[in-house]
């Protein structure tokens, strides 16, 4: 089975995390990652090819040092990446994002599964997947928490607002996946030190025949931002310290019926 | 290359393990660099300032590319209480590049680079879990699942060595032999640093401060000027913090608060906390730094001296690195990897490092064992100078009774020039 | 498509258990406001099986029409089939805004849909308003730390997915009169490539539904692991309420993913949110801080959450907790 997962690398969320009983730190860096839900897709890729065979390619768009995200994902067991970098993708909104990537797909080969990470962490919109998936023309299932193969279908659980669905996809299909019950693989060296090494091939849009490039990027985006601006502040209210538990529930429930909250 | 076996595997990119990579990458060395960081330096912390003779000595030519923040030209050396302070403030307009502030994400990056330009495989991200052992040599490591083999090792895994320690080459560290450092770094403006620093561009100051930092914990605290971002830290005697049972986060959060300091870092934002562990055993608990296989360098070997005023560890990372890297290459040429050759090691480290290092051999037990240093001194100094400065209408006092006055009470006499003895002699 | 001749505003109407979303009831109510803003009419969109009663409730919450499409084939949801009902009205009446909630089933069918159209699609907005100058939709949303506004100036539909609890729901008119069109429009079961086979509720059976609670009760990594989550669902279910969960606690596996509320999670608007042992990190407020009153407990005085508390304790959760839901119990009993 050829399986195609497209990553993103975003900027790792900046967290300053303390264990103070360890007294050890997990620092705040500006640095790139693959986006979490990206590796999960890859994740299941490999497990999918492990059980059933077949090859897992790799594909992200993004500027010359995303190579980064494309390289841990070699090292974490993928057989092929490559990489489509060009000024003319960038900037575009989901539209002209998923038109680059259907072309660099189309170039890229044809595959009977294609994985998504069922959003970037950095827009969050959990757009591209479905819109590549139209422009396919394949069937999309989105959020999975799990695949299964059968035959020509695939089985999908999906992740519902408020329950759990397995659905059946017929193959050729774009599946975008979830948080998956196991953590994604931690690569070893020898892969660390095969990928550090690894030849990628990188396609521009000038390889890719018959595109559009009105349809790229800013010039192919159909939105537009027009503002960015600071969330409305609301303001901290009363605050309880330095009581007993008793005395600070009392006063809670005080103030809850003084609001007729309850 | 052959796949199977390195001719040295480093265990820890920080400052002793890049300097290690690259000079023994520069003389053609097949060389493995693992660490544990996501990134280079991502786990690695100091309170901020290199000392450059070392980095010149590493890369005579490339040095000056090093992410640098700012050059060291002025010097404040602080004694505090929780309210007052006593400062007294130098600047050297005769010392050049001597020292720089550097912030270690930066610079263990750069270095990292540098070193994998030179040739050397960088793999981070990976944990060492342990080292492979036969007949009594160390011959490679142990990671996850996966065995990787080496004509030798060099540990240069920072102060809690856990891979030497757990093949039983050092002993466990002990709660006496380090000290806990915390830092924040906060984002200001390069502007509103030269302004408040009374410095340009390119140039910065660094603070010592002794004293009642924070919340009556005694330790020493720093601050140090990068090129958009302040150092704030302190470093604490890990038996005096474990006493105190603060959350270490409370002590740092504390000390922001110190009016001495406060006005400096007023307005920024955070933008990191780390906290680390510094060796502070000194000369005295040195563990052996080699064994068949095997070298020992950078924190991991305890290469720090802390005079007070004064904190070293990256230099002499630096230095353990290259004379680690000079003896893993005369083994490598000879053929040999026992401890009869790597015995050269200590030689060379002799002339660097470890003259230092014996020479203040008793400054740490110095600074911890005296707790006038940290408490009365500052005192002392703070309510001396209060009272000279005091002008509120009552009769007036000559300085030289001001001291007594100051004095009386507080210590013995004998006690303050037993200090002053013993410090002289040790810092 | 092109803009000219684009008219009327739409809301997808998602319907579930036959019976219609709140959030779709939501974007009737401003769908409403921006159809008079721009002097056109507000048009819902049922897909369905055994729906025509919906219509009405559709033309009660403020539409002048509701356009029906019904077939055995759309008993439940499938992008294929949804998508391609959609998209033939679309095409057929040229609306110029097309609202669908922000739920898993809206932001699978958007995306498709905008896809076919070759039309912009804004993710997850928080608010939506008509510029009175250019008289264009203005989308507003979370974006990091900072919020942006996008439009669409130059294809038609206008499209966006809407956040649950943001907007408010209408009273329903059941007096108002309206036009209820049925639409045939087919689909293949070949060109309906994905077929449910089984529902799985989650934790014992029961559903998850915080986007509708009154009250809420959240914890977070402070709760120190799953077992302790039974204490925040005995005063939930004292007072009526659901649990909720930060990230950090859904992803230290500690609660299901439904019960996650914040950025990548569910917006929820309940009258009380008790945040307990939640330090509350920008992503977690962004999905709770529009609730009437916030309640936090948590024993770190410095954490966040307290800056947006209306009332704060800085204590201990697991003995306040109890407590409680000792004195609500107390109440309740009368």
């Amino acid at each position: 089975m050829n399986i195609l997962v497209c990553v993103k690398q975003v900027p790792d969320p900046v967290e300053i995390k303390f264990n103070s009983e360890t007294a050890s730190l997990i620092r705040a860096c500006a640095a790139n990652i693959v986006n979490p839900f990206d590796k999960y897709a890859l994740e299941l890729a490999l497990q999918l090819k492990e059980k059933h065979g077949g090859e897992v390619t790799v594909l992200t768009m993004g500027p010359p040092q995303a190579v980064d995200a494309l390289k841990e994902c070699y090292a974490m067991g993928a057989d092929k990446i490559v990489l489509a970098s060009d000024s003319l993708f960038e900037g575009g909104d989901t539209l002209a994002t998923s038109y680059a990537l259907f072309c660099a797909i189309k170039k890229t080969g044809e595959f009977d599964l294609i994985l998504y990470g069922k959003q970037a962490i950095d827009g969050n919109t959990a757009q591209v997947g479905p819109q590549v998936a139209e422009r396919l023309g394949v069937a999309q299932a989105t959020c999975a928490t799990g695949i299964e193969l059968a035959d020509d279908k695939v089985l999908v659980a999906r992740e519902q607002d408020d329950c759990q669905e397995i659905i059946e996809v017929k193959m050729p299909a774009l599946v975008t996946v979830a948080k998956l019950a196991v953590e994604p693989r931690n690569p070893n060296i020898r892969r660390k030190i095969a990928a550090n090494k690894i030849e990628m091939p990188v396609i521009s849009a000038a390889d890719l025949e018959g595109i559009d490039a009105a349809r790229l990027g800013l010039t192919g985006s159909a939105v537009k931002v027009k503002k960015m601006f600071a969330p409305p502040v609301r303001g901290a209210g009363i605050k309880i310290e330095n009581e007993t538990a008793d005395n600070a529930v009392k006063a809670l429930v005080d103030y809850l019926s003084n609001a007729k909250a309850i | 290359m052959s796949e199977e076996k390195f001719q040295v595997i480093i265990i820890g990119a920080g400052v002793a393990g890049s300097a290690a990579a690259y000079t023994l990458a520069k003389a053609g060395r097949e060389v493995l660099v693992v660490d544990k960081g996501r990134a280079p330096g991502a786990k690695n912390m100091t309170g901020g300032r290199l000392y450059t003779y070392a980095l010149k000595e590493l890369m005579p030519e490339e040095w000056a590319e090093a992410p640098l923040e700012r050059e060291v030209t002025r010097e404040i050396m602080m004694m505090m209480t929780p309210a007052d302070s006593v400062a007294v403030d130098s600047t050297f307009g005769s010392v050049n590049q001597q020292s720089y502030t550097v912030l270690r994400a930066r610079l263990d990056a750069w270095l990292a680079e540098k070193a994998e330009e030179a040739g050397a495989m960088m793999v981070p991200g990976s944990t060492v879990d342990g080292l492979i052992i036969r007949d009594g040599k160390v011959a490679g490591i142990k990671t996850g699942d996966e065995e990787l083999e080496a004509d030798l090792v060099i540990s240069a895994e920072g102060a809690n060595a856990t891979v030497a320690e757990r093949a039983g080459l050092i002993r466990p560290v002990e709660l006496k032999d380090v000290a806990i450092g915390v830092k924040h770094v906060i984002k200001l403006s390069e502007e509103i640093i030269n302004e408040r620093f009374n410095t340009v561009s390119g140039k910065g100051a660094a603070v010592m401060c002794v004293g009642e930092c924070s919340k009556g914990v005694s330790g020493g605290a720093f601050l140090y000027t990068n090129k958009d971002s302040i150092s704030l830290g302190l470093v604490v005697d890990s038996q005096s913090w474990k006493n105190s049972r603060l959350p270490l986060a409370d002590i740092a959060e504390e000390l922001k608060r110190h009016p001495a300091l406060a006005r400096y870092i007023e307005g920024g934002d955070l933008v990191e906390y780390s906290a680390h562990l510094i060796p502070e055993g000194g000369f005295k608990s040195l563990p052996q730094l080699y064994a068949d296989g095997f070298l020992l360098a950078g924190d991991a070997a305890g290469f720090v001296v802390n005079r007070g005023f004064t904190v070293r560890g990256m230099d002499y990372a630096m230095l353990s690195g290259i004379a680690a890297a000079e003896t893993a290459n005369e083994a490598i040429e000879a053929g040999v990897y026992s401890r009869s050759i790597l015995k050269s090691y200590e030689s060379r480290l002799q002339q660097r490092v470890l003259k230092d290092l014996a020479l203040f051999r008793n400054s740490h037990d110095y600074i911890t064992r005296t707790r006038h240093v940290y408490k009365t001194y500052p005192r002392l100094a703070a309510d001396l100078m209060r009272n000279i400065y005091n002008v509120d209408g009552s009769p007036a006092k000559l300085v030289s009774g001001l001291v007594k006055k100051t004095i009386s009470g507080r210590v013995p006499y004998f006690d303050v020039l037993k200090d002053m003895f013993k410090g002289g002699r040790s810092l | 498509m092109g803009r000219e001749n684009s008219k009327n505003v739409w809301v997808f109407i998602e319907v579930y258990d036959n019976k219609i979303r709140n959030v779709s009831l939501e974007l009737l109510g401003q769908g409403r406001v921006i159809a008079d803003q721009l002097g056109e009419k507000l048009v819902g969109v049922v897909i369905g099986d055994n729906i025509a009663g919906l219509a009405n409730e559709v033309i009660a919450y403020g539409a002048e029409t509701a356009i029906v499409v019904s077939g055995n084939e759309y008993k439940d949801y499938s992008t294929d089939g949804f998508a391609n009902a959609l998209t033939a009205l679309v095409k057929k009446y040229a609306p110029s805004v097309l609202l669908i909630g922000a739920t898993r089933n809206g932001k699978d069918l958007a995306p498709r849909v905008a896809g076919r159209l070759e039309t912009g699609l804004i993710a997850d907005c928080t608010d939506i308003e008509v510029n009175s100058e250019d008289r264009l939709v203005e989308w507003t949303k979370p974006a990091g730390n900072m919020m942006s506004t996008s439009i669409c100036p130059d294809s038609s539909p206008q499209m966006g997915t809407v956040r649950s609890n943001v907007f408010k729901k209408p009273a329903p008119d059941y007096n108002r009169a309206g036009e209820i069109v049925a639409e045939d429009i087919g689909t293949k079961a070949d060109d309906i490539r994905t077929k449910i086979v089984e529902i799985i509720k989650t934790v014992q059976g029961e559903t998850v539904n915080l986007e509708e609670a009154e009250i809420i009760v959240s914890g977070g990594r402070g709760m120190k692991g799953p077992e302790n989550f039974a204490i925040l669902k005995e005063l939930a279910d004292i007072l009526g309420g659901s649990v909720g969960a930060s990230r950090a606690a859904v992803d230290a596996d500690w609660m299901p993913y439904a019960h996650q509320v914040g950025q990548t999670g569910k917006t929820v608007k309940p009258k009380i949110y008790l945040a307990c042992g939640i330090s509350g990190a920008i992503q977690h407020l962004a999905g709770m801080s529009s609730s009437d009153l916030i309640i936090a407990i948590n024993k770190d005085p410095e954490a966040p959450i307290f800056n947006v508390a209306d009332f704060g304790i800085v204590g201990d959760l697991f003995e306040v907790v109890p407590l409680l839901t000792k004195e609500f119990r107390r109440i309740k009993n009368g």
